[in-house]
């Protein structure tokens, strides 16, 4: 050591060089900030777009899920109406049945099948059933069976059996 | 945080040197990229103070890069050096609590603070980073013979002068004189003296008004050699800084500047030889190391005190620089 004073302590950043680092600073920063910002927008719009497709096929999901629904009860409506048509139909057909049967012959059971009819009751004579029950009935059914027992007072019993043809009956409905 | 040395080698380091005189103030500038002196410029300015001719030049290159040393010699009469590093010695010749003491190994020189205070405050528009003594100046000059050689070494400035003996690296004896100047004559110049820059302590002043030991300097026209120096009564034992009063006077009026200093080594040398608190060893070389020619005090010496004298051309300013570049490079500031 040489003198009575040390130096001053020397800043390697002058004035205009500290001016200089200032301003690329603040550009740098600038620049790395707007980057981060879309950086951060970016990754947000991703994720939405993440969200949303997830969305998108959950909603298709439940789209899905919903036709699925609609189509099942579409199926019901369509039994539904079919049965309430068949209902129709039966009842209908019940209605002229019993349009069909004469004051005189008394029914005591009917069992209607899907292409058959059986007819229980009684009636005066065979006469009066051969007439006014027996002959209708053949021209509805392709085949006819008529069966009598005789019961008390003249009267007889019969039973009734009547079948429509499965390929006639198939047309009869085309 | 230490910055490091690979970034501060993309600067230019710019020493600059200032020497003042009693009239001018001469600034030396040394540009350096890495160890490698690139540019030089000197500059003299007709000024004691900083004006504003001198504050542009030191600007102009102080702008350039943050690694630029400001430095300069402590010119004050209030300083010296003595042969040990010992508080208690240094005390015998200077206040310790108002000095400032750079201990060298086995010397030490010391400075008032008020004087570098006074030198920081002066330059302070641009500041200092070095203050020397010229002490150091004088061995960083003859390092290679002070380690060495028994022998008188002085360093010549136009109005300072150093004397010291040094033995194998070993200070002796130092003496520190400021010349008055030449240019001013007179009570008037006195004030002067006193008020131009302020640089001289007033108790300094007011020592050197008490002349009477100086009368026996027109004894010194008298010797014929070293031999008759004994014949002479002690000069001083006041101070190791003498400052010459010549309008008390006019002792040395008359003399050339070569001739003043001539009377001034030889009543140094006469009081080395004659104070006992100093070592009994005869000088027989003297190596002088000066900006001007001295061919006149070279043959004076020689003649008059049979020395062989041996001398070096040196430029002040360039030799602080140097002290500068050494500082900086040791220190790694």
């Amino acid at each position: 050591m040489y003198s009575f004073i040390k130096p001053r302590v020397k800043k390697m950043l002058t004035t205009e060089l500290l001016m200089v680092f200032s301003f690329f600073g603040i550009t740098f920063f600038m620049i790395f900030a707007t980057y981060g910002f879309l950086y951060l927008k970016t990754t947000q719009y991703k994720e939405s777009m993440l969200e949303y497709d997830k969305k998108v096929i959950s909603l298709k999901n439940e789209a899905a899920i919903m036709q699925n629904k609609i189509a099942y009860i579409e199926q019901e409506v369509s039994q539904a109406e079919q049965v309430y048509t068949k209902n129709s139909v039966l009842k209908e057909s019940i209605k002229n049945l019993f349009d069909l049967i004469p004051e005189r012959i008394v029914l005591s059971k009917v069992q209607m099948g899907e292409n058959s009819l059986v007819l229980y009751g009684v009636t005066p004579s065979k006469d009066v059933y051969e007439f006014m029950l027996h002959a209708p009935l053949r021209s509805i059914f392709h085949r006819t069976y008529s069966d009598f027992y005789p019961i008390s007072g003249g009267w007889y019993r019969f039973v009734s059996t009547n079948y429509l043809d499965e390929e006639e009956s198939t047309h009869d409905n085309k | 945080m230490k910055i490091p040395n690979v970034f501060k080698n993309f600067y230019q380091k710019i020493y600059i040197a200032l020497s003042v005189t009693h009239t001018k103030t001469d600034v030396s500038v040394n540009i350096y990229n890495g160890d490698q002196l690139i540019e030089t410029k000197k500059e003299s300015f007709e000024t004691t103070k900083i004006n504003n001719k001198l504050y542009d030049f030191v600007s102009s290159y102080i702008s350039q890069t943050p690694y630029f040393y400001i430095s300069t010699l402590n010119i004050s009469t209030d300083q010296g050096s003595i042969s040990t590093c010992s508080n208690s010695n240094i005390a015998k010749h200077t206040d310790v609590g108002s000095s400032l003491v750079i201990c060298n190994e086995e010397w030490s020189t010391y400075a008032q603070k008020i004087d570098i205070d006074k030198l920081e405050s002066k330059y302070d528009r641009f500041g200092l980073d070095f203050i020397y003594p010229s002490i150091f100046l004088l061995t960083n000059i003859f390092s290679d013979k002070i380690e060495i050689e028994l022998a008188l070494y002085v360093l010549v400035q136009d109005d300072m002068l150093n004397v010291s003996v040094f033995k194998n690296g070993k200070l002796l004896f130092a003496e520190y004189f400021v010349l008055p100047d030449k240019n001013k004559k007179g009570p008037k110049a006195e004030e002067e003296i006193e008020s131009v820059e302020d640089l001289f302590d007033d108790s300094a002043m007011d020592d050197l008004d008490d002349l009477d030991e100086l009368d026996e300097l027109d004894e010194l026209d008298e010797l014929d050699g070293i031999d008759e120096l004994d014949a002479i009564d002690d000069f001083s034992k006041k101070s190791d800084t003498n400052e010459i009063n010549i309008d008390s006077d006019d002792l040395l009026e008359g003399f050339d500047e070569d001739y003043k200093r001539f009377l001034l080594i030889k009543n140094a040398l006469e009081k080395f030889y004659h104070d006992s608190e100093y070592e009994d060893v005869f000088v027989e070389k003297a190596y002088i190391a000066s900006s001007s020619t001295i061919d006149s005090l070279k043959s004076s010496l020689e003649d008059e005190l049979f020395l062989s004298v041996f001398s070096r051309k040196i430029d002040l300013c360039d030799e602080i620089n140097k002290l500068s570049k050494k500082e900086v490079d040791s220190s790694d500031v």
